[in-house]
């Protein structure tokens, strides 16, 4: 078999080295601010007097859950102003206190909060689906 | 929808894997003349399958289980002193207890019969490469994720704060596997090499290097094995089935059962490495 030259020796270690850096970066998380569904970069609009966030569903700060419905353009992510018929919810609060989180309760396991075996680890596991979670 | 995820996740995984591996596979290759389709390579995407598709849960759930019971025998008192040292250190103290645990309890699998059934699954390989890596017994992943895990579950450690490291172990567990040999020096003694393992998967039950990723307890411990070439074969020299169903049951069975049930394909390969029972 031909042995490959230096140049190719040495792409192939830098490719393979870049690969594996995004891959601890991914799982640190690092990609998150890219993601669109990510709260950090959501864009938002202002509906009246209250900012909202349009992005994946999410609670804003006054209890108005929106859905995406449309995408956004390919230059910016300014959202339009909502019309009647976008599905906006009315999520009538309980009370105005913040929610009580039970400390005591210890969240389960997932995949990424153990260590792996020590022969294989999980490459990319499956998001949550958080937007059912919400919904209900 | 749920199935439908986590092929989806199984799926890209592969992919990703391929496009990691595959090309260093090719361009430094260990052993020249093996292929990427290699003989035994659908078992070994059955293996990948199944991590991902059935026994992760199961491990995840015995994970959760453990780590319960550990809660209520660890001490408060304890876990509050561990946790008014600073983080850092508390990492490097998981990291190197994980380490000692796991060569440890890795050699012990070795050693102990009972043990040896399910670690066996995984050195039933005799072809290694990124996918081999997968091939692992789910009580012997439940028994390797637990010792790895045991000083963080006691200490109360959550390991998201070293999320990289973690990260980066897990990917190097399956390097270590690959059809690899690069020339990185010194620096496997740091962070461990494919031929270091290639060496672990020899056809002695006993050869050494059981420290799978940092070689550091393998040199304090005196079973590091560093030949300049690569082992002539890899696998078990007792007889074991070669389809996914079987390997999973061959461990569970009782040794009379196994006699009685499989005499005559035993007997027949005691010759030979291994046998389609």
């Amino acid at each position: 078999m031909k042995t490959p030259s230096t140049p190719v020796k040495v792409i192939t270690v830098s490719v393979f080295t870049i690969l594996i850096v995004c891959f601890v970066c991914y799982r640190v998380g690092a990609f998150e601010n890219f993601s669109f569904a990510s709260t950090s970069t959501a864009n938002y609009y202002d509906a009246g007097n209250t900012q909202m966030a349009v992005d994946t569903p999410i609670v804003a700060k006054d209890s108005i859950v929106i859905e995406r419905e449309i995408m956004p353009s390919s230059k910016m992510m300014v959202m339009p102003k909502p019309k009647k018929t976008d599905t906006v919810k009315k999520v009538t609060p309980v009370n105005n206190a913040p929610p009580q989180i039970d400390t005591t309760k210890k969240k389960p396991l997932k995949k990424s909060n153990i260590m792996g075996s020590s022969k294989s680890a999980y490459i990319y596991e499956p998001e949550p689906d958080t937007a059912k979670k919400q919904k209900k | 929808m749920e199935f439908y995820k986590s092929t989806e996740a199984a799926v890209i995984s592969l992919l990703f894997l391929v496009l990691v591996f595959l090309p260093m596979e090719k361009v430094f290759p260990a052993k020249f003349k093996q292929k990427f389709f290699r003989p035994s390579w659908i078992l070994d995407l059955c293996y990948f399958f199944g991590q991902y598709l059935v026994w992760g849960t199961l491990v995840l759930w015995a994970m959760n289980f453990f780590r319960t019971g550990l809660e209520s025998i660890v001490p408060e008192n304890f876990r509050t002193s561990v946790a008014s040292q600073p983080w850092w250190l508390i990492a490097i103290e998981v990291v190197l207890l994980s380490d000692f645990i796991i060569y440890w309890g890795h050699r012990l699998q070795h050693k102990v019969d009972f043990l040896w059934r399910f670690h066996k699954v995984h050195h039933s390989a005799e072809h290694l490469d990124f996918l081999a890596a997968h091939r692992e017994h789910p009580l012997d992943s439940i028994y390797t994720v637990g010792l790895i895990n045991l000083p963080a579950f006691i200490l109360g450690f959550p390991l998201e704060a070293i999320a990289g490291l973690i990260a980066f172990r897990g990917i190097w567990a399956i390097y270590i596997h690959s059809n690899v040999r690069l020339p990185i020096g010194k620096l496997r003694i740091l962070i461990g090499a494919p031929e270091l393992h290639h060496w672990h998967h020899d056809l002695e039950r006993d050869r050494g290097n059981y420290a799978n990723i940092s070689p550091i307890m393998d040199v304090l411990f005196g079973t590091y094995v560093c030949p300049d070439h690569e082992p002539e074969k890899f696998g078990i020299k007792e007889p074991f089935p070669k389809n996914y169903v079987a390997q999973m049951v061959f461990p569970l069975m009782p040794n009379f059962i196994i006699k009685k049930l499989f005499r005559k394909p035993l007997e027949k390969s005691s010759t030979n490495a291994s046998t389609d029972l």
